[in-house]
């Protein structure tokens, strides 16, 4: 049941790609006209969290497997970029015991993430030929275990990683175009491997227990593949991520983004590109409305209490709402396409008039 | 490593080890009849303990009565979130269960930082669960002893329920094959209900015993019992429940005798050690210690 | 006694079953006959609780019974047994019994079908204590057949009882079944096996695609014997 590249497939990929990348583009020159210092940081580190989601998507939502360890490689992403890109005068007083040759280097962003990259892909290969044995229901635990394992190792190395204290200092590089043209990779990255044989393969085996027990052992080498592709894309946002906000701490690769980015996923769909694009908008919005009954508010001259929590409620209630009202989420597995060739033929037909 | 010490530290371990079953052997009921492990369960154990700390803490309230108000309150909430969130799932994916799960327990975290306090606090344990035994040269902590008894008593007690009465055999059939125990007239509804009760009263149990030993709360204290739970389970083989028992067992073995023996600097790292461990048992055995299956 | 009316069922987009129109009269065996896949199965499980129809309806006994609850369906008198045995592995050979009687919850009562059944089936008696997923695939159709029995059903819904079994034990359960009708049950048995089942059966339907092909009496369809295996069930 080997199938081969689709030519069908492939044009539907690349006309979502370009309707995507549009509206991504769109975006920034918008938020660059506006040309506010707080919209350029919201955009960017929209775009670049946005990255990420795409990449647990190209996991979750292809193998259909629950994985709660991918944040694990956007903590390893980004405190490997960070290791390799912060300047050496800074490395000697805070990283003293760090190995002589990471302590002298820099460098420099780019390298740096990619460098990321390809570490968060060998680690995910020696985890993921563990992971990708085990039955469905261990495998959310064993990516779940990965997770708690890596943030540990995180906290408490503090001569590579400052422990709690965390990394500072690195080079705020990441601009809303870095960060778009990040995004416009990665997704083009997962659309691609969407349509891929590989891809199809895996999503086979996600719509039918029978089909994936047909598969037999191929499966393994095919989910392994899906599980460090995401890797590596994760990790590469963990790198971008970290040339973003100068500083960062072990806190931020744990529960919480974890919990985001699954609610980003489910509400906006987990089998599509698009709807974790949009699940990210929807998430992004919703927890920044509620963030202001959880400092709580002033209205006229009313005092509303501060609401704790508030934030992760409405996410949590809204995941379930979805799970329970429309569980394949806003985009189901479909892709956004705007008609190009339709739009031209008629605007061909308008220019002949 | 002297005899006393050994000693001592394998009562720790058989003594944690229990408490890790029993909280393994709660999930493993609702995953008998779901066949999903339900993340939730962990923060029942946080439901248990701010039960405890609102009336015992708070409230002046015998500590005895703030256990069981605690327990009932676990069963409760359990109770509830079938009611809430996994009915209506009842068709739904493996997956899809997973993560409204998952959703159920940021809920529950959340509505604890909401209703009662979103700071970890403090409890005072009363003085019976500190003493210190001393048999011939060997000293055991009561805690260890009280955690061992009560653990083996509910397990015990669960035991018979499931082997001696008709909801106990009916669950049991459930868990072996859903439709056909429909079939023969056991009412779907009901005896999901049932295991959610008998899972929430299980973490009750092991959720006051886990307060009492931290001697705290926290909204989120529910991180460490449900990848105990987990673990355990997965360990002994998902849908056994002694194997979920023996993984708690081994759990528990690995976490005292890793913190005796590793070097200090390394005893941060325990959890990151007793999980690469776990994962490595996996990967040699996918389907978990226990020979069937 | 039992009535199928067009039933039309299906799952997701497909549909499996299309206007199925069955009938069962009280006392006699009705054989459902039909390949892999034509749907015998489903409705078998429509009939017994565990499927909605999407058309259609069931009537037992003059009562409208599709879209009740399985437990409900069984309190009414139709017990089913069903593909494979599929009998509670890890539970004893007696508490496999116990569960059949489940809805009845008188003690005595529950007691009394036990000894009724253990003189009926020996070979349970003597590994009753035993795990039912030890028995043999004999013994075992023979315990699904008794815990159906343990609920005291008028009518029994048998799937499939004689797959994997060796003719001499496919023949113990179709004298089984006729001592059955003998003592007043009615029986709707679905099989592949034709010729066993046409021995035993008053009337026979035929069932390919999700369609009734053929009905019949037994010995109607008995002459039509070999054009019937190779026009509707393929090679068997």
């Amino acid at each position: 049941m080997i199938t081969g590249w689709s030519r069908r497939r492939l044009a539907s990929a690349a006309r979502s790609w370009l309707s995507l990348s549009v509206l991504l583009t769109l975006v920034v020159v918008i938020a660059s006209i506006l040309d506010s210092k707080s919209i350029t940081l919201i955009v960017t580190s929209f775009l670049i969290y946005t990255s990420m989601v795409v990449a647990y998507q190209m996991f979750m939502g292809n193998s259909g497997v629950v994985s709660f360890g991918q944040v694990a490689f956007f903590g390893i992403g980004a405190y490997s970029a960070a290791l390799l890109n912060i300047p050496p005068e800074i490395k000697e007083v805070a990283l003293p015991s760090l190995p002589t040759i990471l302590r002298q280097t820099q460098t420099g962003a780019l390298l740096a993430i990619v460098i990321a990259t390809a570490f968060s892909g060998v680690v995910a290969l020696l985890i993921g030929t563990v992971i990708s044995r085990m039955r469905e229901d261990a495998m959310g635990i064993a990516t779940f275990a990965l997770l708690v394992i890596v943030y540990t190792i995180i906290h408490n190395w503090g001569e590579v990683t400052r422990g709690g204290l965390g990394l500072y200092d690195i080079p705020k590089v990441m601009t809303p175009v870095y960060a778009l043209i990040g995004l416009i990779i990665i997704a083009g990255v997962a659309l691609l491997y969407k349509a891929s044989p590989i891809g199809l393969r895996i999503q086979g085996a996600r719509e039918d227990a029978l089909a994936a027990q047909s598969l037999g052992s191929h499966l393994v080498p095919v989910r392994l593949f899906c599980f460090v592709l995401s890797a590596m894309v994760m990790g590469a946002g963990g790198g971008m991520w970290a040339h973003s906000i100068r500083a960062f701490g072990p806190a931020s690769f744990f529960f919480r983004d974890t919990f985001n980015m699954i609610a980003m996923m489910v509400i906006g769909g987990q089998a599509s590109v698009t709807g974790a694009i949009a699940g990210s908008v929807v998430v992004a919005v919703v927890s920044e409305l509620m963030r202001f009954p959880e400092k709580g508010m002033v209205i006229g001259t009313i005092q509303i209490p501060k609401i704790y929590g508030a934030v992760q409620l409405s996410v949590a209630l809204l995941i379930l709402v979805t799970l329970i009202l429309r569980p394949s989420g806003i985009m189901g597995s479909k892709e956004l396409e705007f008609p190009f060739s339709q739009c031209i033929r008629n605007l061909n037909k308008r220019i002949r008039k | 490593m002297t005899a006393e010490l050994f000693f001592q530290q394998l009562i720790n371990a058989i003594s944690l080890g229990s408490l890790y079953a029993l909280l393994a052997v709660g999930l493993a009921i609702v995953y008998g009849v779901l066949k999903v492990l339900n993340f939730a369960h962990g923060d029942l154990v946080a439901v248990t303990g701010y039960i405890m700390w609102l009336l015992w803490m708070k409230g002046e309230i015998p500590f005895p009565v703030a256990i069981v108000a605690g327990i009932v309150g676990a069963t409760g909430v359990s109770i509830l979130t079938e009611l809430v969130a996994f009915r209506p799932l009842r068709k739904a994916t493996y997956a899809v269960m997973l993560i409204s799960s998952f959703a159920i327990s940021i809920i529950i975290q959340n509505l604890i930082r909401l209703l009662i306090d979103p700071r970890p606090q403090g409890m005072r344990i009363p003085p019976v669960f500190d003493k210190v035994i001393s048999i011939g040269s060997f000293r055991i902590g009561s805690l260890a002893i009280i955690t061992l008894v009560i653990s083996l008593t509910a397990m015990a007690l669960l035991l018979y329920f499931l082997l001696r009465t008709r909801w106990g055999m009916a669950l049991r059939a459930a868990a072996v094959d859903f439709e056909v125990a429909r079939l023969v007239g056991v009412p779907a509804n009901r005896i999901i209900s049932l295991a959610f009760a008998v899972s929430g009263l299980l973490a009750g149990i092991g959720g006051a015993l886990w307060v009492i030993r931290t001697g705290g709360i926290a909204p989120t204290m529910g991180l460490y019992p449900i990848i105990k739970a987990f673990v355990g389970n997965v360990i002994g083989g998902l849908g056994s429940l002694v194997g979920a028992v023996v993984g708690g067992l081994i759990l528990g073995f690995f976490d005292i005798f890793l913190k005796a023996f590793l070097p200090s600097g390394a005893r941060p790292f325990v959890e990151a050690f007793t999980l690469t461990a776990v994962v490595i048992i996996l990967y040699f055995r996918p389907q978990g210690i226990m020979l069937k299956r | 006694m039992l009535e199928v009316k067009t039933i039309t069922a299906g799952y997701g987009s497909a549909n499996v079953l299309h206007d199925i129109q069955l009938r069962v009269d009280t006392g006699e065996i009705v054989a459902l006959l039909g390949a892999n896949g034509a749907g015998k199965s489903t409705l078998l499980g429509i009939i017994s609780g565990l499927l909605q129809p999407r058309h259609g309806s069931v009537w037992f006994e003059e009562q409208k019974i599709d879209g009740e609850r399985p437990e409900d369906i069984l309190k009414r008198g139709i017990a089913c047994v069903p593909e494979r045995r599929r009998i509670f592995a890890g539970l004893t050979v007696q508490e496999n019994l116990r569960m059949g009687a489940y809805i009845e919850r008188r003690k005595e009562v529950i007691e009394e079908r036990l000894a009724a059944i253990y003189k009926r089936f020996p070979v349970l008696l003597a590994r009753s204590r035993q795990m039912g997923e030890t028995l043999s695939g004999g013994e075992q159709q023979q315990l699904a057949i008794a815990r159906a029995l343990m609920s005291q059903p008028r009518l029994l819904l048998l799937d499939e009882p004689s797959i994997g079994l060796a003719p001499n034990l496919v023949q113990i359960v179709m004298d089984l079944l006729r001592d059955l009708r003998e003592d007043g049950l009615t029986i709707l048995l679905v099989e592949q096996n034709i010729h066993e089942a046409l021995e035993i059966a008053n009337r026979a339907y035929v069932m390919a695609s999700g369609k009734i092909e053929v009905e019949g009496t037994a010995s109607e369809l008995r002459e039509r014997g070999l054009e019937l295996e190779q026009t509707y069930l393929g090679e068997i």
